[in-house]
């Protein structure tokens, strides 16, 4: 089955400039992505490493340097797609003068959408963030957590088939983060496409199809999570109804080291997105220059669990 | 020094010059400009530049565009060539007689299509706005105004209320206008600038917080955000500007004294003729007049003098092409006028100086004027007004002239009826002539016939009377033969005379002393009838002769003739000064007693100009915020607008009305230390500095091309003086438009630059 591909980008490279035209930051460099419709894609790496710039260019808030993003098909530049988008910035930057009402009216009417269904709308997101009680209080009034819950509302104005969420958990509680999850879920279940970019990697792991993580404006993996985090070296081995014992220890290590393996340790797995993460970040910064190409860029063909290893994919850059 | 009348230094503007002439000059000067822009930014994709140049439309009009660039450009090329002697020699008569209409339409067209490749994009992309989203981003402006209650500066205006009276002129005919001037500049300054900081950082401040992150991604086009901003604030300001006019009105007739209202709450609505000078002799010949220069109020009023010994007398002419039907229906016609005194001599400063006034229609003919005088009806009123439709003459003599203040005559408001007659109507005046004059005719025939037996037969018995006399009596007799008219036949000499009255008394032909009287009063009648038959005659000659006039003005769809006031100075060596807008007919009624309802109807009118500098100042910033930031898009504004104010002024600058030429000839003179006044040597440098002065003052032209013309968005002096503002063909409409067409090329610009714009890029 091959799926639709909502966002591509091609060689996409930003470079702030100063006014007088000077360089100042590649704050991307040379982006190759895909991200196809139904999945839930994370882009992940530290401060400063592009994530946001490339959401901005996705979304015409910034133009590129060089290259292209295409977002439904259309060139992010063009308004006409920005009908299917759901936007939540980084910091939830709405109208302070509004209230929640007031603001999903606004936006409401920014999709041309008529009164009544405005109306309809309107109270439904709110239920559903949870704002309620706080309907009819300006939004000046509201705690970081309550912003990001109506920021949230209003990405989900027009029921967008892509949801762009930049940083949904920070501000939020340990429940909300919980709520949020859920709702990427239920996003992903109804075929929406989402992408998202968060430091809570646990997060990530729990609800991401596929990520990709960026450091210093270049890609350094691309993947699903499951195959990413497989540690191909590893052998797991999980059995149950015996104990650990010395026998069994010394009798498996035979079997092993019969066909060349050996034990490390007997236990529990403890590999998790954020050691992953760790020893991308680590790498990348212990080899400069390096980075992440995927085999063929663009072909437009659904992700297949990769034969290679993940390191395998991690090349000298030409 | 202040006037108490409206000094309209420009010719009002009317729709018509807007329509006709104003709308070719926009195109050729926006024209000028989009090209300017198009060839830069073809220049700049040439050189790749790094900023997205959004001018180009999608590549469905590509081609389109291309072909308008290659016409305009070939265009501006061709009148460039044509324009070339120009600049090289300055002043030179054209090589052919076609060049200016070739240039001039050059121009016109390339403007056009300029135009039109410069707006393609956004024509294209006017399809996409929606009413909703633009009406729910100035419903956002509005509302944040409010709720962060930017509108508290507007108490201020109630802090000069309350302290105005103390600028407020207190002699009666100031009041008025001083008190609307005062609260006029308050609001005007107040709401300019609170509208200017408001619009201008709206834009930079949206981005500055990154609140627009989340409109612009949403499916709004960025023009709408602009639209909505400058919707939103004139919404706005149209509120306050309600709001402050209405407290503005109270206070301004609060303030004002019963005296002064009756002196100066009006709103006159005047019609205005064309002014011309002629002398005219004692023999009625005109001749056009040159009016003195008293070197007073430089070139705004002209001068004519009293009676001078041996000089025709001077005349001030004002032709009105066409006076409102409605005015003929009234009884009265008021003439209001404003005239200048110039004094030569001091001494008679408290005799006044008198002036008459000689209202004439097309049909008034100079030599009626004397029947006209003559007629005892003029005395009365009825008679006055049936004279003056009959006619088409009216007087005004001795009319005492008060510096500095409007005065009025009325006249009989039925001379229009003879000026606006209808041809139809005119048929019928001949037709009543001709049978005025059958009937003079039957009159004096019969009269004739009663006369004269009875002249016969006196003469006949002076005659017999004189037979027996010495003939040298016979010259009295001749002479009383020949006054009675008795006959040539009779006059051929006493020889004959037996034979004529062979046998006859003297004494029985004698007419009785009764039948003298009555013969007497015969012959009176007799020669009145006859001057009357013999006016009655030139009247049906006249109206005959209208008639023809008529019928070929008509054939060839031509007005008639305008109607005219003259004005005389009857005081000896005295000046009086007049300007166009000094003599107007008052197309409203004076006495009407509506008054205080016109002045405050014309009191929001004059708002209405405010509201426009208004529109002005929010466009202007807001326009300008889509690229820069909020502090710059303010002074921008301003200085656009303070720009504007002293349009006329920088535009004598750069005219080269200055002494010396322009900025490169005038350097040379300096260097070469040559005198100002005379005409530089030929030279090819001579020649280059004034070849380029004539480039830097179209460059000049261009730039002043950028400045709004304030004045035309100003009505105060008309609320002021009592003046009434036009809605349609003047004042109100024409300024509309105009205000349109200035800020139609600075939208698309903002169009273009908002599109340009990296919203979330380092700005
Ligand atoms: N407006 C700007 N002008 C200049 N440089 C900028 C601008 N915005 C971002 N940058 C630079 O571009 C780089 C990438 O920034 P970006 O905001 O994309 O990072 P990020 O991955 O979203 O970081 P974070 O996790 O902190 O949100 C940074 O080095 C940043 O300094
Ligand atoms: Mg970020």
């Amino acid at each position: 089955m091959a799926r639709e591909v909502v966002v591509e980008t091609r060689n996409l490279t930003k470079t702030y400039r100063d006014f007088w035209g000077r360089q100042k930051k590649v704050a991307l460099r040379a982006l190759n992505l895909e991200i196809y419709q139904g999945e839930v894609f994370g882009l992940l790496g530290p401060n400063g490493s592009g994530k946001t710039t490339s959401i901005k260019l996705l979304l015409g808030l910034l133009f590129p340097t060089e290259g292209e993003a295409m977002v439904f098909g259309q060139p992010a530049a063009d308004v006409k797609k920005n009908e299917r988008i759901g936007y939540l910035p980084e910091e939830s930057y709405l109208y302070r003068f509004l209230n929640a009402e007031e603001t999903l009216d606004f936006y409401g009417r920014l999709f041309n959408m008529t009164p009544e269904v405005r109306e309809k709308r309107a109270q439904e997101l709110i239920e559903m963030v949870g704002l309620k009680r706080d309907r009819k209080r300006i939004l000046k009034e509201y705690s970081k957590g309550m912003r990001q819950r109506i920021g949230l509302a209003q990405a989900l104005i027009n029921d967008p088939d892509l949801v762009i969420l930049d940083e949904p958990t920070s501000g939020l509680d340990p429940l909300g983060a919980r709520w949020m999850k859920n709702l990427i879920l239920s996003l992903k279940k109804r075929q929406k496409t989402v992408l998202m970019c968060s430091h809570r990697l646990e997060d990530v792991q729990d609800v991401c199809d596929r990520i990709a993580i960026l450091n210093e404006g270049e890609l350094q993996a691309l993947g699903e999570v499951s195959t990413l985090l497989q540690d191909i070296n590893r052998l797991e081995l999980r059995a149950s109804g015996v104990q650990i014992n010395e026998t069994l220890r010394r009798e498996l290590e035979e079997v092993l080291r019969r066909h060349g393996g050996e034990v490390d340790s007997i236990g529990h797995p403890t590999t998790t997105l954020e050691d992953y993460f760790l020893k991308i970040v680590e790498e990348s910064k212990a080899r400069p220059g390096r980075r992440y190409l995927p085999e063929i860029p663009g072909a437009g063909a659904p992700p297949t669990p990769p034969a290679n290893l993940p390191q395998d994919a991690i090349r000298e850059k030409q | 020094m202040m006037f108490a009348a409206l000094v309209l230094e420009r010719d009002p503007l009317t729709l018509e010059r807007i329509l006709t002439s104003g709308l070719w000059t926009w195109l050729q000067i926006v024209g000028a400009l989009a090209a300017l822009v198009v060839w830069g930014g073809g220049a700049v994709k040439l050189l790749a530049w790094r900023r997205r140049l959004p001018i180009f439309p999608s590549d469905r009009l590509m081609p389109l565009f291309w072909v308008l660039c290659l016409l305009f450009t070939v265009l501006y090329v061709g009148v460039g060539v044509l324009f070339l002697p120009e600049v090289l020699h300055p002043g030179q008569e054209p090589f052919a007689p076609w060049v200016p209409d070739a240039i001039t339409w050059g121009l016109r067209a390339a403007g056009g299509l300029a135009l039109l490749a410069f707006a393609l994009n956004f024509l294209e992309n006017l399809l996409q706005l929606r009413l909703r989203r633009i009406g729910a981003l100035a419903r956002l402006s509005f509302k944040e105004a409010i709720r962060r209650r930017v509108l508290y500066v507007f108490c201020g205006l109630l802090l000069i209320f309350l302290f105005a009276n103390w600028f407020v002129r207190s002699k009666p005919e100031d009041q008025v206008r001083s008190s609307v001037q005062i609260v006029s500049f308050a609001m005007t300054i107040l709401l300019l600038v609170s509208a200017g900081l408001v619009s201008a950082f709206s834009i930079p401040n949206d981005i500055k917080q990154q609140t627009i992150h989340t409109v612009v991604t949403k499916p709004v086009e960025r023009f709408e955000i602009v639209l909505g901003r400058f919707f939103g604030y004139t919404l706005l300001m149209t509120l306050v500007l309600v709001i402050l006019t209405t407290l503005s009105l109270g206070f301004v007739l609060r303030s004002t004294n019963p005296d002064a209202a009756s002196e100066s709450i009006k709103a006159r609505d005047p019609v205005y003729g064309a002014l011309s000078f002629e002398t005219m002799n004692e023999v009625g010949e005109k001749n056009t007049l040159n009016p003195e220069n008293v070197g007073r109020e430089w070139d705004y009023r002209s001068y004519i003098s009293g009676p001078t010994r041996g000089k025709p007398a001077q005349y001030a002419v004002w032709t009105f092409t066409d006076m409102p039907g409605k005015l003929a229906e009234r009884k009265d016609l008021r003439c209001e006028f404003n005239l200048d005194i110039y004094r030569t001599t001091k001494g008679e400063e408290n005799k006044g100086v008198t002036c008459t006034f000689l209202f004439e229609t097309w049909r008034f003919r100079p030599r009626n004027a004397q029947v006209y005088n003559s007629d005892p009806r003029k005395n009365t009123p009825e008679g006055a007004n049936a004279l003056a439709e009959e006619y088409g003459y009216y007087e005004v003599g001795g009319k005492q002239i008060t510096d500095y203040k409007t005065l009025f005559v009325d006249i009989p408001a039925s001379i229009l009826k003879n000026q606006r007659i209808s041809r139809g109507d005119l048929q019928q005046v001949v037709a009543k002539h001709e049978v005025t004059v059958q009937e003079l005719r039957k009159r004096a025939a019969d009269l004739i016939q009663t006369i004269e037996p009875l002249r016969s037969r006196q003469a006949k018995a002076v005659l017999a009377s004189a037979g027996g006399v010495s003939l040298g009596t016979s010259l009295l007799r001749r002479q009383q033969a020949t006054l009675l008219g008795a006959g040539t036949g009779l006059m051929g000499g006493t020889a004959s005379l037996e034979a004529v009255l062979p046998g006859i008394d003297p004494a029985q032909l004698r007419l009785t002393p009764e039948e003298e009287q009555g013969l007497l009063a015969l012959e009176g009648q007799l020669s009145r009838s006859q001057t009357e038959l013999y006016q009655a005659e030139e009247m049906l000659r006249q109206a005959r002769e209208d008639e023809s006039t008529l019928a070929e003005l008509e054939k060839k769809g031509q007005a008639r003739p305008p109607f005219r006031v003259r004005v005389r100075c009857d005081t000896r060596t005295q000046f009086v000064g007049m300007a166009k807008y000094d003599l107007y007919f008052r197309a409203d009624d004076p006495q009407g007693g509506r008054d205080m309802a016109a002045f405050a109807w014309n009191f929001y009118k004059g708002s209405f100009g405010l509201w426009l500098r208004l529109c002005l100042m929010i466009g202007l910033s807001v326009f300008l915020s889509t690229e820069l930031g909020g502090v710059i898009s303010w002074l921008c504004a301003a200085v656009l607008y303070i720009g504007g104010i002293f349009r006329d002024f920088i535009e004598s600058l750069a005219r080269g009305g200055n002494v010396g030429g322009g900025p490169l000839e005038s350097f040379f003179r300096l260097v070469k230390r040559e005198n100002m006044n005379i005409p530089l040597e030929e030279t090819t440098a001579t020649k280059v500095a004034t070849g380029s002065d004539v480039v830097f003052r179209w460059v000049v032209g261009r730039v002043m091309n950028l400045l709004p013309d304030i004045d035309r968005f100003d009505f105060t002096d008309y609320v002021a003086n009592g003046f009434n503002i036009a809605v349609v063909t003047q004042d109100m409409l024409p300024a509309f438009l105009l205000l349109v067409g200035y800020l139609l090329p600075w939208a698309i610009l903002a169009y273009y630059l908002m599109k340009a714009r990296e919203i979330a890029g380092p700005n």
